[in-house]
C-alpha cells in the first residue's frame, strides 16, 4: 500500500520535479523500479496489479492516447518475467541490469505502438538520448530505491509491531 | 601557639601607631616574589579575559544566530512579498486580457503537469462544477494555451497546443494567410499548408483563425521564426514559436463557449 502511494504521489509531482530539474531525462522512472520491487517481494501478481493500477493512473494524467501507459507498464511487467530468467534479481547488480534492460523494452514498445497507431507522432533526435539517459538513470538508482524500499518495508514492520 | 606569637607581633606594630618601611630583609623578599606574583597576576588576567571572552563569543554566537534567523525571516518574507507581487502581475494581465475578449471566462490554477514527458497536457483546478465542458478554449494574457479534452467535477486535463496531437486553424496576422499549426511536443510548433505562393515572414504573428468554433478569432498562437521554400514540396516550411511561455504556466483562462455538437451546428446552418 505504502509503495502504491508512493508510486502514485511520484506520478503527481513527476511533471514539476522534471521541470524543477530542467530535464525529463534525469528523472528516473521510478514506477519501472518500484515493480521490479514488487515483482521480488510481493510476487508476480501483485506485480501485475501494481503496473496495471499504476499504467491506468499515468493515462488519466497523461496527454497520450488512453491506455497506452497501462500497455507500457503491463509490458514492463512482462520485460521483468523475461529479463529475470537471465539476470537474478536478489543482487544489486542484477537489479540494474534487469530494470535498464526493461526500460529500453518500454522504449522501443512506446516507439512502436506510436509509430503504428499515432499518425502524427513525432520523435526529435533528442529521443533517443533521453531514453538512454532515462536508462542509465534509473539503472544506476535501482539498488539504492531497492534498499530504501527496504529499509521503509523495515520501518513499516517496527511499528506494526 | 603560632595564632599567640602572630597576635603578639601585631600588637606590638600596631603599639607603635606608624607604619614602618620594608627593611632589607623586607626588601629582597619582595624582589624575590614581586616577579611572581606579577606572573600570577598577569595569568589571572588571562585567564580572566579569556573566560570573559569566552562568554562574549557565546554572546555572540548567539547573537549571530539570532541575526540570521531574523535575515532569514526577512527573506523569506521579502520573497512572499515578490512573490505576491509577481502573482498580482500575472493576474492583473489576465484580467486586462479577460476585458478584452468579449466572451465569459473563468480562471484557473494549473496544478499538474503531464508526468510522462512525451505529451504536453496540464490539469486545472476547475471541472464541471463550475461549467467547464469538453473542448473549451484555454488562453492565458500572452494567447492561446490550449483545450480541454477530459473533465472531472473539479478538474480538468487541457491539452496543450505545442502537443502532437494538437492542430489550430491560424491565420497570419498581417497577410491573413491560412494555415494549421500543429505541436510537436517541443518548444516550437509547425504552421503546416501554407501555400508556396503565401507571404509569410520571420517575426509574423500567427493568430487563430476563429475556425473549428474552439478558440476565439485573433488570439495569439506563436511567432514565426523559420520559413523555408522545401523544393518538391507543395506548401512552405514553416516554424513557429508559441507566445506562451509553457514552462511557466501558473494560472489560466478557461473561454466558457460551449462548443455546439456537430449535428446542431448542421441544424442552424
Amino acid at each position: 500500500m505504502v509503495l502504491w502511494l508512493l508510486a502514485m504521489a511520484f506520478t503527481l509531482t513527476k511533471g514539476g520535479l522534471a521541470g524543477f530539474v530542467g530535464s525529463e531525462s534525469f528523472t528516473p522512472d521510478i514506477l519501472t523500479t518500484t515493480t521490479a520491487y514488487i515483482c521480488l517481494h510481493y510476487g508476480l501478481a501483485g506485480s501485475c496489479i501494481f503496473a496495471l493500477g499504476q499504467g491506468l493512473f499515468v493515462d488519466l494524467l497523461s496527454g497520450g492516447m488512453y491506455g497506452i501507459f497501462t500497455s507500457l507498464y503491463l509490458s514492463v511487467f512482462g520485460g521483468i518475467l523475461l529479463c529475470s530468467k537471465f539476470f537474478n534479481l536478489h543482487s544489486p547488480r542484477g537489479q540494474a541490469a534487469i530494470v535498464c534492460l526493461v526500460i529500453l523494452i518500454k522504449y522501443v514498445f512506446f516507439f512502436l505502438i506510436l509509430k503504428t497507431f499515432s499518425q502524427c507522432a513525432i520523435f526529435s533526435g533528442s529521443f533517443l538520448w533521453d531514453s538512454l539517459t532515462i536508462v542509465l538513470v534509473t539503472g544506476l538508482t535501482t539498488p539504492l530505491c531497492f534498499y530504501l524500499f527496504d529499509r521503509l518495508k523495515d520501518i513499516k514492520l517496527y511499528l506494526l509491531n | 601557639m603560632v595564632f599567640f606569637i602572630g597576635l603578639i607581633i601585631f600588637l606590638l606594630s600596631y603599639g607603635s601607631g606608624k607604619i614602618s618601611p620594608w627593611g632589607p630583609t623586607g626588601q629582597l623578599v619582595i624582589d624575590i616574589t614581586a616577579p611572581f606574583q606579577n606572573l600570577m597576576a598577569q595569568m589571572s588576567g588571562a585567564v580572566e579575559r579569556f573566560w570573559l571572552n569566552y562568554f562574549q563569543l557565546i554572546n555572540v554566537r548567539e547573537e549571530n544566530a539570532r541575526l540570521k534567523a531574523a535575515v532569514d525571516s526577512l527573506k523569506m518574507e521579502n520573497s512572499r512579498y515578490l512573490e505576491m507581487l509577481s502573482g498580482h502581475k500575472r493576474l492583473e494581465e489576465l484580467l486586462q486580457f479577460k476585458q478584452s475578449i468579449n466572451e465569459s471566462s473563468l480562471a484557473a490554477r494549473v496544478i499538474g503537469l503531464d508526468p510522462t514527458g512525451w505529451f504536453k497536457s496540464v490539469i486545472i483546478d476547475k471541472g464541471e462544477d463550475e461549467g467547464v465542458r469538453l473542448d473549451m478554449s484555454v488562453v492565458n494574457a500572452d494567447g492561446i494555451v490550449g483545450r480541454v479534452v477530459s473533465v472531472s467535477q473539479n478538474y480538468a486535463k487541457v491539452l496543450l497546443i505545442i502537443d502532437q496531437n494538437s492542430a489550430v486553424d491560424c491565420l497570419v496576422q498581417r497577410s491573413r494567410e491560412r494555415g494549421i499549426a500543429v505541436g510537436l511536443s517541443t518548444d516550437i510548433c509547425k504552421l503546416n499548408y501554407v501555400q508556396k505562393s503565401g507571404a509569410v515572414a520571420v517575426g509574423d504573428i500567427i493568430v487563430s483563425s476563429g475556425l473549428a468554433d474552439i478558440f476565439p478569432k485573433g488570439l495569439p498562437v506563436g511567432e514565426v521564426v523559420n520559413v523555408k521554400d522545401v523544393p518538391g514540396e507543395l506548401f512552405k516550411d514553416i516554424d513557429i514559436r508559441p507566445t506562451v511561455n509553457f514552462s511557466k504556466l501558473e494560472v489560466v483562462l478557461l473561454i466558457m463557449k460551449e462548443r455546439m455538437p456537430s449535428s446542431e451546428q448542421t441544424k442552424v446552418e
